[in-house]
């Protein structure tokens, strides 16, 4: 059925055409020129990240910019004394703008080799700038770097030093008790990786050997004024269980819970395995991130 | 020298020629010329697809989704340093456009025309054509490395060519990449063009085997819907006489 329908109307279609379906004669033919592909025939996106690589972005008219328009820019390399000056997260955004630019040079360099373009050498001395910046930022990472790593090795200098602003803390003033507060925030963070404020504390990381140390450090001094003040005569804090409270709460209120414990006598030892643990939940639940949990789970 | 027996010799002598039956010279449903009947017969719609080869720019016309070595000895049949005969390895014919025609009469007629424009274009319209052609200084026809866009730019033109001349009406061509079609003032406005679906070329006979398959199915509708068009007619007749 399928063949007679085909053949009954392709016949009857056939039979209508004016032009044949053959060349009559090939010698005669008039050969068409080759078609060229054309971009017109698609549209490019306005955000395609291929855009990055042009000067100008999506509204760049050309792909290689004039020699002496390259020269007129006057630019300089960053120093290596003003990177100094920056942030890791400055530099991280110097290095990105400097490598924009290299990918736009090295498409434009590219292009000026296959067109054998007589004023590239511009170009290639804007990179070399731009390249120097970029082996600078190396350099001031790498100091930094060492530096950091060599303060590691200075054991007996930091424990000196803690030793000394320990006694500092301890004897301070009244006039100068706010600033030295302060230092000691600072001092927790640079020295033990405390964070001043409780709720930047990150549970899962931050609470490490150098942290307990910090808790450990962070009592003790206020302990010890403590009894520098009253002149009362106490026994020195037996474990992270007394001393937590002095990261949490202010002084006055930690030493009432201190005394309070010590007449409850509840035993305090603690094994140092459950030390990071204990610290997790104590923090976490004086923060109220165990509260909001249950409640969630609640609902 | 080793000495070898006649019965050595023989032997080895059937071994080769049993070695040639066995060599594989591409899909066998491509082998051989197709007419209307062989397409209906073979399941094929009314199709021809256009590879375009990776190294060298040529293209090679098929009727079916597949190529065999017969189709490229047939399209190049004048090869040169400029124009080599292509080899017919797998990977590297990849497709270029299907073009799909309102019937089997059409599809079979622009295959033997294009095959015939290749042809003039080697032979009889050796030099229009080389005429045509972009040079590079030296006045050979340009080239990068192997690649000479020239020949995929002139199956394009060919397969307007035809389908202008032979007033094919209704044809439907799928590109690989639509900026391959050129301006628009090169095809009749009754030409379709769209992008083929995009697929992985390693998929590439899978794709090509789904288009036939779409293609026959479409092409039945219509038939039906022709025919049921053809008995209300008919129908008609009857009833007025």
């Amino acid at each position: 059925m399928f063949k007679s329908v085909r053949t009954f109307s392709s016949a009857s279609r056939l039979s209508t055409r004016s032009k044949p379906l053959a060349f009559s004669n090939l010698a005669d033919i008039k050969l068409r020129a080759p078609i060229a592909p054309t971009h017109k025939n698609f549209d490019v996106s306005p955000d395609h990240p291929l855009w990055a690589f042009f000067e100008g972005g999506n509204t760049s008219k050309a792909a290689l910019r004039d020699g002496n328009d390259i020269t007129q820019l006057e630019v300089r390399p960053w120093s290596m004394a003003e990177l100094r000056r920056k942030s890791f997260v400055d530099l991280h955004q110097i290095w990105y703008q400097v490598l924009k630019e290299r990918n736009i040079i090295g498409t434009e360099l590219r292009l000026a080799e296959s067109l054998e373009y007589s004023r590239a050498h511009h170009h290639k001395d804007f990179d070399e700038k731009l390249a120097l910046v970029q082996k600078r930022i190396k350099v001031v990472l790498l100091e930094r770097q060492t530096a950091y790593e060599r303060a590691q090795l200075l054991d007996d200098v930091k424990q000196e030093y803690l030793e000394q602003f320990k006694q500092r803390y301890i004897e301070v003033d009244q006039a100068n008790e706010v600033d030295m507060e302060e230092k000691l925030d600072r001092l927790q963070f640079a020295v033990f990786g405390i964070q001043p404020d409780l709720n930047d504390i990150d549970l899962e990381h931050d609470i490490n050997v150098s942290f307990i140390k910090g808790v450990e450090y962070n009592a003790e001094l206020k302990w010890g004024k403590h009894l520098q003040e009253t002149g009362q005569n106490l026994a020195p804090l037996k474990s992270i269980v007394e001393q937590l409270p002095f990261l949490l709460k202010d002084t006055t209120e930690a030493v009432e819970e201190v005394i309070e414990l010590r007449d409850s006598e509840v035993d305090v030892k603690m094994d140092k395995i459950d030390v990071i643990p204990f610290l997790k939940s104590a923090i976490g639940n004086f923060r109220g991130d165990g509260i909001e949990e249950e409640v969630a789970e609640d609902i | 020298m080793a000495y070898k027996t006649t019965a050595e010799k023989r032997a080895r002598k059937a071994l080769i020629e049993h070695l040639k039956t066995r060599k594989i010279n591409g899909a066998r449903i491509a082998q051989g010329k197709k007419t209307v009947e062989d397409l209906q017969k073979l399941n094929l719609a009314p199709q021809i697809f256009l590879f375009k080869n990776l190294f060298s720019g040529q293209v090679l016309y098929s009727q079916v989704p597949a190529y065999h070595q017969d189709q490229i000895d047939e399209q190049f049949v004048r090869p040169n340093w400029q124009n080599r005969k292509p080899s017919r390895r797998n990977d590297l014919w990849r497709i270029m456009a299907v073009a799909e025609f309102a019937n089997y009469e059409y599809a079979v007629a622009a295959y033997e025309g294009l095959v015939q424009l290749r042809q003039a274009r080697d032979t009889e319209l050796k030099k229009d054509a080389q005429e045509l052609r972009k040079k590079n200084e030296d006045g050979n026809i340009w080239y990068s490395g192997q690649y000479r866009p020239t020949y995929s730019q002139e199956a394009v033109a060919d397969l307007s060519h035809v389908i202008d001349e032979f007033g094919l009406e209704n044809t439907k061509i799928m590109w690989e990449n639509l900026w391959r079609k050129g301006e628009d003032e090169y095809w009749s406005e009754d030409v379709q063009h769209d992008s083929l679906p995009a697929h992985n070329p390693k998929h590439q006979t899978i794709l090509l085997d789904e288009l036939r398959g779409r293609a026959i199915e479409a092409f039945a509708r219509e038939r039906e819907l022709l025919a049921g068009e053809q008995e209300q007619v008919h129908g008609d007749q009857v009833s007025t006489a």
